[in-house]
């Protein structure tokens, strides 16, 4: 075969191979929904998290202000520790929101 | 008598052994070779095209039509048991998790063994048995710069792709199935999976998988060929040894990579 058409069809996979990865990337998973803008982190304290995860978003009126980043459990009150990273403008949802708002 | 009889299957035993290990270091050294004398291949980058060509292009039909319906049958079996619990909505996710972890660099790799790893192993076991690798180096020609390394190069480079494409059409051909055939909600169907499928933990891993698995069955492949005893029958035998060992060695590191990558940690 010659030698341009190979480089074309060449050309052409690694287009479709790359444009795949954008499709997972971007309608697949959430790489779209990734925040840049300058988040700030709250912390709370849960007598029980139920089954709350790392990664689960965080909302507020129904829309998602955030995500729990991170989760431990405190050493000296016993309780468990939530971190989550919320952007600055939801700065109406203070440490008091619930852990139900936390999940759902 | 007994004790001769136990000798010489213990000396077997022995040398079976002896002889796998040597090979396996054989095949190490090869492998840091080829990476080393890999100049020719990347400096002229056409040698490594028409071979990206080769074992990516022509093995693209066999990859969509696959994955196209891996993901359709994904569909229909997932509904089947999501349904019963009530949460057919979740169905985006099942599919989308499946492929991406799994069923994409798995599939794909098992695919790529066969379409593109046996092609590579009798290419270049023919040309031992033909005396071709031979005239190379009376050419003072490398013949694994020339002829092994482009091969490597290509598998290795062309794997992750077709590995994505596998889990693309595989997620479509759920969506199909699923939406338009079976009445899933489409924005449950999308909206779920994107709040499920996370771009470092699952698809970063998905395709570090398939790259983990390129190379394994390329490297295998090159190796295969080049050592190919120069018969007929040497040829027919490493052709048939690439695709087992292959697919072995998919499905080991597979299970090594799963549990290095998806258990413990914050992704339960």
């Amino acid at each position: 075969m010659n030698r341009s058409t190979i480089d074309l069809w060449v050309g052409v996979f690694v287009v479709a191979g790359i444009a795949g990865l954008l499709f997972l990337a971007l309608k697949v998973g959430n790489l779209a929904s990734f925040s840049t803008s300058q988040m700030y982190q709250v912390q709370a304290k849960f007598a029980n998290i139920g089954g709350l995860k790392a990664r689960a978003p965080v909302k507020s009126a129904g829309v998602v202000i955030g995500r729990v980043a991170d989760i431990r459990f405190d050493n000296e009150s016993y309780e468990a520790l939530v971190a989550r990273s919320s952007p600055p403008a939801s700065s109406a949802s203070s440490t008091s929101a619930s852990k139900r708002a936390a999940t759902a | 008598m007994r004790v001769a009889d136990v000798r010489a299957r213990l000396e077997r035993l022995g040398s079976g052994v002896t002889f796998h290990v040597l090979r396996l270091g054989f095949a190490s050294r090869f492998l840091a070779y080829l990476v080393l004398h890999s100049g020719t291949a990347l400096r002229r980058f056409r040698l490594t095209t028409a071979e990206i060509y080769f074992a990516g292009v022509l093995s693209l039909i066999i990859i969509l039509v696959s994955g196209m319906f891996v993901g359709m049958v994904l569909a229909l079996q997932g509904y089947e048991t999501l349904q019963r619990f009530g949460a057919s909505e979740s169905l985006g996710v099942l599919v989308a998790l499946s492929l991406v972890r799994e069923l994409g660099p798995v599939v794909a790799g098992l695919l790529f063994a066969s379409r593109a790893g046996s092609a590579i192993t009798a290419e270049i076991g023919l040309m031992k048995a033909t005396e071709q690798l031979s005239a190379m180096e009376m050419m003072a020609v490398d013949p694994i710069a020339r002829v092994v390394a482009p091969r490597f190069w290509g598998g290795v480079l062309s794997m992750p792709l077709l590995a994505a494409l596998f889990s693309a059409t595989g997620i479509f051909g759920g969506y199909v199935v699923g939406v338009q055939l079976i009445g899933v909600d489409a924005g449950a169907f999308w909206s779920q999976m994107q709040a499920a499928v996370d771009v470092r933990n699952d698809i970063l891993n998905g395709v570090i998988k398939s790259l983990v698995f390129g190379i394994a069955v390329t490297w295998i492949a090159v190796f295969e060929g080049y050592d190919a005893p120069p018969t007929a029958e040497g040829v027919s035998g490493a052709t048939t040894r690439t695709v087992v060992t292959s697919s072995l060695a998919i499905l080991f590191l597979d299970f090594i990579l799963t549990a290095l990558m998806f258990t413990g940690g914050t992704h339960q």
